[in-house]
C-alpha cells in the first residue's frame, strides 16, 4: 500500500507531527498552503468522508477546532480555514481522507472565494426536494420517530409525503452498506 | 453592526455584544424563521439550507442554531453534531445529486473569507470539470528546518490545549531547547502553566521515563518570523477579540 499519509502516520515518511493519539495524528504539510498548514488524518486507512463513522468524524474535526485554537495562540494569524477535499472531483490527492487546517492572514494572497453560480427558483426548489429526501432516509430512527408529529422542534415545515422515508429506512443494516458501497464506489476514483 | 467602533464593543459586555450580534444576524433571522430559507434539514441543534450563492448548484450551509461567530468559540459536542450533519449532507449530495465529490469548507475569520458573524460549515457538491478552483490549495516549498521551528512553535500551543505533559519523542531530539529562551515562551507559561516548577526557570529539559531527554515546553526559535518576543500580545491572542473582529 502506497498511502503517503499512512506511511507518515507510521512514521516511515518523516512527518513533523503536533499531534498524534490512538485515532488520529495531525502534522504540518510538507507543502504549506500558508504558514503553519496543518493536516489531520485519522489513523485508519479509510479514502473518504463516507468511510469515515459518525464517531470518528465527530473525533477528527473536534481535534481540527483544538488544533486550530493552538494554530492561532502559536502563530499570529488572523484566521484559520478548515477544508476537506472529499473525493478526486473535489481535489483529493491523497487516498486517505484528511482536514486541511489553513491558518489566514489578510494579506496573505489566498483566494477562497467562488463566483456564485445562478440558479432560477424552479432549479433551486428541486434541489431542495431531492437533497431533503435523501437527508430524510439519513434519519436515525432514534433521532426521528417513524410518526413524527409535526410539532416535534424542526421538523415543522417538511412535506408530508417525507413522513413515509425514515420507516423505509430503518428496516435493514444490509440496505445502509449497501449504500455505503455505492458511495465508496463513486468516490474511490483516486489517483 | 458595521457603525460601532472597536472602542464601543470595548466597552460592551460580552452578552451585550452577543446579544446585539444576534439581532443583527441575518442566519440568526434565518434560523427563527423570520427570514425565508430553503432549508433541507433541521434538528434541534443545528439547521441546513441552501446557500443563495451557491459555488455549486446544491451547495449547502450547516448553521448552529445558537449564535456563534467561529468555530473555537463553539462547544465541542456542537462542533461534533455539526460535522455529524455535514457527513449525512455531504452523502446526500453524493446520491440525491449525483455529485462526484464533495468539498467541507470553514472560514474562521473575516481574513480567512468568512463574510457573516455567524458560523457555519459549507458543504460543495463537486464533479469533475466543474471548474472551481477556490478549495484547491496552493503549494509552497518550506525548508525541513523551517518546518522543524513551525512544528516545536505550534507544538508547545497544542500540547497546552490537550494538557499534553510533553511525553513525544517524536524528533524532538534535533531541537536544541537547552539554549533557546524567549520571552514569549516566559509569559504563554506563566498564562497557560500555573502548576508548577516550571514556572519561573524558562525552558527546562525533561526526562522521559525511557532516559530520552525532551523539552517540557516547545520553544518557538527566536528568530522566527511568526513570534515576536516583544510583542505583548503575540503569545494569546484573545478568542473574543477574533470574534469581535467581525462587524
Amino acid at each position: 500500500m502506497a498511502c503517503e499519509y499512512c506511511e507518515m502516520i507510521q512514521g516511515k515518511k518523516e512527518a513533523a507531527k503536533i499531534y498524534e493519539d490512538g485515532r488520529v495524528v495531525a502534522f504540518l504539510s510538507p507543502q504549506p498552503a500558508s504558514i503553519g498548514h496543518i493536516v489531520v488524518v485519522p489513523k485508519k486507512h479509510l479514502p473518504i468522508l463516507e468511510a469515515l463513522g459518525d464517531d470518528d468524524v465527530a473525533y477528527a474535526f473536534s481535534i481540527a477546532n483544538k488544533i486550530s485554537i493552538s494554530v492561532f495562540e502559536a502563530l499570529k494569524i488572523e484566521g484559520t480555514n478548515i477544508i476537506v477535499h472529499n473525493g478526486v472531483a473535489a481535489g483529493q490527492e491523497e487516498p486517505h481522507f484528511s482536514i486541511n487546517i489553513v491558518p489566514r492572514k489578510s494579506d496573505d494572497g489566498l483566494v477562497m472565494e467562488w463566483s456564485p453560480s445562478q440558479l432560477s427558483d424552479e432549479e433551486m426548489a428541486t434541489i431542495e426536494l431531492q437533497l431533503k429526501e435523501e437527508m430524510e432516509k439519513r434519519q436515525e430512527p432514534v433521532e426521528v420517530p417513524v410518526e413524527a408529529p409535526q410539532e416535534d422542534a424542526g421538523t415543522g415545515d417538511k412535506p408530508a409525503e417525507a413522513e413515509a422515508e425514515p420507516a423505509k429506512e430503518g428496516t435493514s443494516e444490509e440496505k445502509k452498506e449497501k449504500e455505503e458501497n455505492y458511495l465508496i464506489k463513486q468516490l474511490k476514483r483516486m489517483p | 453592526m458595521t457603525e460601532m467602533t472597536q472602542e464601543q464593543l470595548a466597552q460592551m459586555s460580552p452578552e451585550q455584544i452577543a446579544e446585539m450580534q444576534k439581532q443583527q444576524c441575518i442566519f440568526c433571522h434565518i434560523i427563527s424563521g423570520k427570514v425565508a430559507s430553503k432549508k433541507i434539514y433541521e434538528d434541534e441543534k443545528c439547521l441546513a439550507i441552501l446557500d443563495i450563492n451557491p459555488a455549486n448548484p446544491g451547495h449547502v450551509l450547516v448553521l448552529p442554531k445558537k449564535h456563534y461567530s467561529i468555530m473555537p468559540l463553539m462547544p465541542a459536542d456542537e462542533i461534533e453534531h455539526l460535522f455529524k450533519t455535514a457527513k449525512k449532507i455531504s452523502a446526500a449530495q453524493i446520491r440525491g445529486l449525483k455529485a462526484e465529490g464533495t468539498n467541507i469548507f470553514v472560514a474562521n475569520g473575516a481574513a480567512a473569507g468568512q463574510k457573516a458573524p455567524h458560523f457555519m460549515i459549507h458543504i460543495i457538491p463537486r464533479k469533475s470539470g466543474d471548474g472551481i478552483t477556490s478549495f484547491s490549495l496552493p503549494k509552497n516549498q518550506i525548508t525541513s528546518e523551517d518546518l522543524e521551528k513551525l512544528r516545536l512553535a505550534v507544538k508547545g500551543k497544542v500540547n497546552e490545549q490537550f494538557g499534553i505533559k510533553d511525553k513525544e519523542p517524536v524528533m524532538v531530539d534535533k531541537a536544541e531547547p537547552e539554549t533557546v529562551e524567549t520571552e514569549v515562551e516566559e509569559e504563554a507559561k506563566e498564562d497557560l502553566e500555573p502548576e508548577g516548577e516550571e514556572e519561573e526557570n524558562g525552558p527546562k529539559v525533561h526526562e522521559n521515563g525511557d532516559g530520552h531527554e525532551s523539552p517540557m515546553f516547545h520553544i518557538p526559535p527566536p528568530e522566527e518570523d511568526e513570534e515576536e518576543p516583544d510583542d505583548e500580545d503575540a503569545g494569546k491572542p484573545d478568542l473574543d477579540t477574533i470574534s469581535k473582529l467581525f462587524g
